[in-house]
């Protein structure tokens, strides 16, 4: 192979792409809408919900209501001065959600109190009412009883767990539910990154042959040349794009503990004491756990690159048989069906990344490049499975490159009728 | 040795037998044709020759040198579909093809400025060639095929879809090209230009060469076997004719092929009886009439064989 043509071909596939509108939108675009994306979940998990639900309250023991009040004041109203008939007319019509008469008897807890209610709002309605007044009737009873503060102290505690991971150095804090979801993410991109680029390597072959291109082209290369040219070309495109994506990932994670601790003293010091104390609940250096150890980056690209060769290969080969992207469906499917079910597997991966449907997932070719990511973020691989799998995916990566290159070079020059599977291993016995 | 050599050259796909045991030579500062019907093997072979494809059996050597990516630098070649990059600038594309011929960035970069400026087109430059009109992408086309400067032009069809201005300019860069001692071949089926151009030709069928030599050896080798009839008045008479073929028949002309060595002067007694002659000439057949005879007797006798 002449690599001074193999780097031309790369040149070019590389920076007519770099240039267009397309690509640098998205790679712009991408970590805005991320971020975005990333803020709604938190304020949609920070805030209550999308709608205020109200609950009428008749309190008939005149005790608990202004606790409740405390506790939500756009939720609860009082509403034990008016008939019950008119309440339940109002739960009807819908201009009040459900109403929930509290008595003696509920806090001593001989009754449990009901929540009637119109069927809007789902179990997360119920529960927040339900441990709303749980907490005012085991207060208001704890009260009543005159037990001491400490005791009432107790009951307010939360009892939560930490988790530490030991290793050689010692223990580290370790966030296993964060580092299975970002391995997820992980996994996800590769998937989408290999199936995104492969298409794009795929057109970029039929439109070399629809331009008609492809002969001048072959007079001047050979074809196994033009292709791992156009291969590596987009696979560093892509890696541009991913090295953005993940240099100002990197960058936020380690900018975000310090700029948010920066806003909340600024903040403090212009607030009174009591907000102060309010505020405190929020630790803006929890923000840290975004940072990842970087060798998860380095196992990223170095996973993305062999899984992209692995498919890039194969949508050259199906870019090459056929005269027109509709005409590619067809073989479109051998590839899909594997990419598919890695990624599918990546949330059993998620879920439990040493299960035996995981470590097999994450050996086996055509999933690994997806898989294996999503486990080595989440719990510890053992380096054999991890060089078991770059070794079958290099195998792999041979063997279809070998058959891709020649049905490549047969493809390019071919016009007319698409060919079907038997022609295609025709192909590859014939070159 | 001719500069290209052709010898027992074979290709097939599959079951299709492209190109048979094909010989010949192109000489070095000659005007090449290569003739033949559809279907005849003309650009497999040229494929050949370019390295596109490789032979099943035989050898291909351009300038004493097996056909290999060295030789493919010394060849200029434009195919018979012709094509560019729509999205990519016409500077940018021509030095990008230029430069996998082998051509040095500084000197693609001269000779690509020195044809566009030859060829009125140097405002393109920063267009991409999806703006550009078909007479303009043409222009570029050939730019794209010559600019890396081979001592060898290979031309498929070059002059299909071609308007007759580009035409004649494509015409004219040809016979400039040999006179600057280039070599250059090309297909086509359009015989009033070979006859126009070419030094040499060689005529495939069926992925055989069926005739091939100096253009005026081959005519000389058929005779003065055709009448030229100019008359005046009523041309049924010629359909009585027997053992003829006519060509380029109009209301008062006919080139009429006389087969089986039928004497002549019986054909100009029947025309004399029928009509007022103007003009009867014995000539060499024209190279379209070799073409079809040549072409369609082995037709004939490949279907009484079977």
């Amino acid at each position: 192979m002449d690599f001074s043509k193999v780097f031309l071909v790369l040149k070019r596939e590389y920076l007519t792409r770099v240039r267009t509108k397309s690509f640098i939108l998205s790679t712009l675009l991408t970590p805005l809408a991320f971020i975005v994306f990333m803020g709604i979940m938190i304020y949609v998990s920070i805030s209550d919900g999308e709608v205020t639900r109200t609950v009428a309250v008749i309190d008939q023991t005149e005790a608990v209501y202004n606790e409740l009040e405390e506790l939500d004041p756009a939720r609860y109203y009082d509403a034990s001065s008016i008939p019950l008939d008119s309440i339940r007319a109002q739960v009807l019509d819908g201009d009040v959600d459900g109403y929930i008469i509290l008595t003696e008897e509920n806090i001593n807890y001989t009754e449990r109190p009901t929540l009637v209610y119109g069927g809007a709002g789902g179990i997360s309605f119920i529960e927040s009412v339900e441990s709303d007044v749980r907490r005012v009737l085991r207060e208001e009873r704890l009260a009543r009883s005159n037990v001491s503060e400490e005791v009432r102290e107790i009951f307010e505690a939360r009892y939560n767990i930490d988790s530490l991971k030991l290793t050689e150095q010692g223990e580290e804090e370790d966030n296993a539910v964060l580092g299975a979801v970002f391995g997820f993410i992980l996994g996800l991109l590769i998937f989408v990154g290999v199936f995104g680029y492969g298409a794009v390597l795929m057109r970029s072959v039929i439109e070399e042959k629809t331009n008609r291109i492809v002969e001048v082209i072959a007079s001047s290369v050979k074809p196994i040349e033009l292709m791992t040219g156009k291969l590596l070309g987009i696979c560093v495109l892509a890696l541009t794009q991913f090295g953005i994506w993940i240099a100002s990932y990197i960058g936020l994670s380690m900018a975000a503990a310090p700029v948010a601790t920066m806003f909340v003293d600024a903040q403090m010091s212009n607030l009174p004491p009591e907000a102060v104390e309010a505020s405190a609940s929020f630790d803006p250096s929890k923000l840290d756990m975004f940072i990842f150890d970087p060798s998860i980056f380095v196992y990223f690209f170095v996973f993305f690159i062999i899984g992209f060769l692995i498919y890039a290969g194969i949508f050259a080969a199906i870019g090459a048989a056929v005269d027109s992207e509709q005409d590619t469906q067809q073989f479109m499917m051998p590839v899909m069906i594997p990419i598919f079910i890695a990624y599918f597997l990546n949330l059993k991966v998620m879920e439990d990344p040493d299960s035996t449907v995981a470590v097999v997932a994450s050996l086996f070719p055509l999933t690994a490049p997806i898989n294996m990511i999503s486990r080595i973020a989440a719990t510890e691989v053992p380096a054999i499975q991890i060089i078991a799998s770059l070794l079958l995916m290099i195998v792999t990566f041979v063997g279809l490159m070998w058959v891709a290159a020649k049905i490549y070079r047969v493809g390019i020059l071919m016009y007319g009728k698409k060919p079907s599977y038997k022609e295609l291993a025709k192909w590859i016995r014939q070159s | 040795m001719g500069i290209i050599h052709l010898e027992e050259v074979s290709k097939a796909f599959g079951k299709n037998k492209a190109v048979s045991e094909v010989s010949f030579t192109v000489e070095k500062g000659r005007i090449f044709g290569l003739l033949g019907p559809n279907g005849a093997g003309k650009t497999t072979t040229i494929r050949m020759i370019n390295n596109i494809l490789a032979p099943d059996t035989g050898s291909i050597t351009i300038n004493n040198q097996i056909a290999s990516p060295a030789t493919q630098k010394m060849i200029g070649y434009m195919p018979e579909e012709r094509g560019l990059y729509k999205k990519m600038k016409v500077g940018e594309q021509l030095l990008y093809l230029t430069q996998l011929k082998g051509m040095d960035t500084k000197a693609a970069k001269k000779s690509i400025n020195y044809w566009l400026d030859r060829f009125g087109a140097s405002d393109w430059k920063k267009k991409e060639v999806s703006e550009l009109s078909k007479g303009m992408s043409q222009k570029i086309q050939f730019i794209a095929t010559i600019a890396h400067d081979p001592d060898i032009y290979i031309f498929d069809e070059p002059f299909s879809g071609l308007d007759p201005i580009n035409s004649e300019t494509l015409k004219e860069v040809i016979i400039d090209l040999r006179s600057q001692g280039k070599t250059i071949l090309f297909s086509t089926h359009r015989m009033e230009q070979v006859e126009q151009m070419c030094d040499d030709i060689c005529l495939f069928n069926k992925g055989k060469t069926v005739l091939q030599g100096d253009l005026r050896d081959v005519k000389a080798s058929f005779g003065k076997n055709t009448i030229n009839l100019e008359f005046e008045g009523d041309g049924s008479f010629l359909d009585k004719l027997e053992g003829v073929r006519i060509n380029n028949r109009s209301t008062n002309f006919a080139e009429i092929r006389v087969l089986n060595g039928q004497n002549m002067q019986e054909i100009l007694h029947l025309a004399i009886d029928h009509a007022e002659i103007h003009k009867f000439e014995r000539v060499q057949p024209s190279l379209n009439e070799i073409f079809i005879s040549t072409v369609g007797e082995d037709n004939l006798k490949n279907e009484e064989e079977a």
